[in-house]
């Protein structure tokens, strides 16, 4: 009997491998699930205060809320951040409002070095960075442990990097570090043409929760020995599945 | 910040949305999450 080819199986394959992997995902932390509750709010000047909320930790267990504020009530940008340094969900300290300085376009909110309660460790260079001009974005960076540069967050496709949210429930939610196991994420991905050999660059690092949330290690953080395993799994000209292995060596 | 290499996708593929799974080495210093993430694959315009 002639085998008919089943064209609605292609989808499934997708759908398949998508939910493959959430065993292995079960080792992450679920950041929907994040408490995003703000114990203590400052009075703002701005009628529309923006955030952003920041976890660290191998298991993402400390909450660390970012608003952004105004100076005054007509300043002409966001010039003001709370940034909750303890921890505590009190963004009421004298320490956590933070003026930021004009710097080439952006609005620069230095914030040096930052303790996390949960599990000792300091970060350092801790800096978050305000791009009125370009769609509002936000840049989050940092040492991780003083060693590793961590940033994002980063997109998926060409566009704006984070931009924080209207309310605490939208707020995008970034795990900047490098505990806990990490993942990958496109950077600026295009259709592969069938045929062809082609450039595909990937981050490592954490995913978020929420647009544009993708916070990456250095390129050097990877040991460059150390080759990344993309798997390009298919279905050929007879619906079979198909492998085909290649290695990414690169960095930059 | 970036790893990247070239990904070969062979001529008997069929455009379609595939998958491409990335994975670090099993004995790697840092742990990795396999992660599939979505492609789309078209044909050459001629």
């Amino acid at each position: 009997m002639r085998r008919r080819r089943n064209q609605s199986m292609l989808p499934s394959l997708v759908l398949l491998f998508l939910a493959s992997t959430v065993g292995k995902a079960a080792d992450l932390p679920d950041l929907s699930k994040v408490d995003r509750r703000i114990a203590k709010e400052p009075a703002y000047k701005s009628k529309q205060p923006l955030y952003g909320l920041y976890v660290f930790g191998p298991q993402a267990k400390t909450r660390v809320w970012a608003v952004l504020d105004k100076s005054k009530p007509d300043a002409s940008t966001y010039d003001v951040l709370y940034f909750d340094r303890n921890a505590d969900g009190d963004l009421t300290a004298a320490n956590e409002r933070i003026d930021g300085k004009p710097e080439n376009g952006r609005i620069q909110f230095d914030l040096g070095a930052f303790t996390d309660p949960v599990t000792g460790q300091t970060h350092t260079e801790v800096v978050l960075s305000y791009r009125p001009q370009d769609d509002n974005m936000v840049m989050f960076s940092m040492k991780w442990r003083d060693q590793w540069l961590i940033r994002g967050g980063y997109a998926i496709k060409p566009g704006p990097y984070t931009q924080f949210a209207a309310t605490p429930a939208q707020a995008p939610v970034l795990w900047p570090g490098a505990d806990g196991p990490l993942s990958f994420q496109f950077w600026s991905m295009s259709p592969l043409t069938i045929g062809s050999e082609e450039d595909v660059r990937v981050f490592l690092g954490h995913c978020g929760h929420g647009e544009n949330t993708f916070c990456a290690v250095p390129d050097t953080f990877l040991p460059k020995e150390v080759p990344v395993s993309a798997t390009l799994i298919y279905r050929d000209i007879k619906g079979k599945e198909k492998r085909a292995q290649s290695e990414l060596r690169e960095r930059c | 910040m970036l790893c990247h290499g070239p990904v070969r996708v062979p001529s008997d593929a069929t455009p379609c949305k595939a998958i491409i799974r990335f994975e670090l080495p099993k004995n790697a210093e840092y742990k990795a999450i396999p992660t599939d993430l979505e492609i789309e694959l078209v044909t050459k315009e001629k």
